[in-house]
């Protein structure tokens, strides 16, 4: 997993590139640690730029929604395409997560 | 045992220290190798007033390689002379000795000469310190490198432990998966084969698959597949596993037997972690096939002896991550000659997308078109055959393959 993180007034964006998978687990929970520390009211996770996620992956998407929720921060997973966006619709991740094609 | 004293020793491959932090290593076993007796004994004098009371010294490599033979010290402070070459047979000899090549060898240089020093780590020292030195130094190096032994020995042990017990771990968890005797027996009662393929990626896996009973002619057939790797996942197919054989009713079709599933797994499953899942139960009465699917990749089936492969499977949530989630059942037909394919996500999406040798698109077309035979066994062979063909790294996910197939009348 690559990530580029953008700030600006009101959001954390995190831009994914490569792969994620089970072993960015660790890296992807601190890029959460840090979305929330931010104080940014908003979280976009940005996955145009991932070619594919394993099932871990996915789960990462549902701990980011989570997070954020908890943290009291609204969360958008935006940008699937390819092998992810075929996971989130077989998954029907888009019912449980706020999802912006 | 978790929390008992030996799984706390287990994860921390620390040990016990001073109020500075450092380990007490006097009683380690040191040999000194010197042609000098005066520098070897002013050596010794100073391992000897620092508190060390296990030393060897000896006078050249020779010798040191025959004490070594006798005991393995945890260090060797060797003086390393360019003009006597002493030093320069024994740390290579040492170092192409798969027994003794971990020891570090501390070694003493005649003076700061740069090439002297890469010379010494050339043929193998661990570190060096050059004449004239200072007692302390010598014995912080000394300390630091008996320290980094013992952890190194530790963490090594930690690694052989945990590997054995990974290996029993793989045991019982091959054990819950459907056993050939099992197998045998079914084929013996009714028109049905199963061949089948495993392969944890870590050892353990996350995938688990099975059969079960289902009433008069009837098998329930699943795979199912937990998110992330390893002990973790490996422990949610002992929890699926469970469940199933506590509460599975033969009267459920697939869709009730997963909302049962998803609303425990909700239950039981920390955020994240959830479970994709085909079931099918095939009726060799009514000649049908119900499935159901809970985010599994979609499935191969071959209705009937005639017909050709085709992809089944809708889009459903996964197990484990929303109470509200709801399945439904399809039926098919499923006659003589009829083979259902389940596999999981490892056969599709290995190497990742985009890449992957397979996709299910392929897989079908594969099947369709492929020279593997007729039985289900011959019909895996060639799949895993394409697949590792395919591919020159080792399965970053676990993999399971099952072939179940409904015998055609007058081959049984």
């Amino acid at each position: 997993m690559q990530v580029q993180t953008i700030l600006t007034e009101t959001t954390f964006e995190a831009r994914l590139s490569d792969r994620l998978s089970f072993s960015d687990n660790s890296a992807f929970r601190k890029l959460l640690d840090q979305a929330v520390a931010s104080k940014r009211g908003h979280l976009v996770l940005n996955v145009a730029g991932l070619t594919s996620i394993d099932s871990a992956g996915l789960g990462m998407f549902i701990v980011a929604a989570d997070t954020a929720k908890k943290a009291g921060l609204s969360f958008t997973l935006r940008g699937p395409s390819g092998h992810i966006l075929k996971l989130i619709e077989l998954s029907k991740l888009d019912k449980l997560i706020h999802v912006e094609f | 045992m978790l929390g008992s004293p030996r799984s706390i020793a287990l994860a921390d491959p620390g040990a016990d220290v001073d109020a500075s932090g450092w380990e007490d290593v006097t009683n380690s076993y040191i040999l000194v190798v010197d042609h000098d007796p005066t520098s070897r004994q002013l050596v010794v004098a100073a391992l000897r007033d620092s508190g060390y009371s296990h030393i060897g010294a000896v006078q050249s490599d020779q010798e040191a390689l025959e004490r070594i033979q006798l005991g393995h010290p945890e260090l060797i402070i060797c003086n390393m002379n360019m003009e006597t070459m002493s030093g320069f047979e024994l740390c290579p000899a040492l170092r192409a000795d798969q027994t003794a090549r971990s020891i570090p060898i501390l070694a003493q240089t005649d003076s700061a000469d740069p090439e002297q020093k890469v010379e010494a780590f050339a043929s193998g020292a661990t570190d060096l310190f050059a004449r004239p030195y200072h007692t302390s130094e010598l014995l912080f190096r000394v300390r630091i490198l008996l320290e980094r032994g013992r952890l190194i020995e530790r963490l090594t042990a930690f690694r052989a432990h945990f590997a054995e017990d990974l290996w029993q771990a793989a045991g019982t968890q091959g054990a819950l998966l459907p056993d050939p005797a099992r197998l045998m027996a079914l084929r013996e009662s009714l028109p049905f084969e199963v061949a089948s393929y495993y392969e944890a990626s870590l050892g353990l896996g996350g995938d688990i698959w099975g059969i079960e009973p289902a009433g008069e002619q009837r098998v329930l057939v699943f795979n199912a597949d937990f998110s992330g790797h390893g002990v973790s996942a490996a422990f949610n197919t002992v929890r699926l596993h469970s469940f199933i054989h506590a509460n599975y009713r033969q009267h459920r079709t697939p869709a009730e037997l997963l909302n049962v599933l998803n609303q425990f797994l909700c239950k039981v499953l920390p955020i994240g972690q959830f479970a994709t899942m085909f079931c099918a139960i095939l009726d060799f009465g009514a000649k049908t096939i119900e499935y159901a699917s809970a985010a599994a990749p979609q499935q191969i089936l071959r209705s009937a002896a005639n017909q050709p492969f085709a992809v089944v499977g809708e889009p459903g949530f996964p197990l484990g991550m929303t109470p509200e989630a709801t399945f439904e059942t399809q039926t098919a037909p499923f006659e003589s000659g009829a083979m259902l394919v389940l596999f999981s996500d490892a056969l599709i999406e290995t190497p990742p997308p985009p890449t992957s040798v397979f996709s299910t698109q392929k897989l079908c077309q594969f099947i369709n078109t492929s020279q593997g035979g007729s039985t289900p066994q011959e019909l895996c062979n060639a799949i895993l055959m394409h697949l590792f063909d395919g591919i020159s790294e080792k399965l970053e996910d676990d993999l399971t393959l099952i072939a179940a197939h409904y015998v055609q009348e007058g081959q049984q």
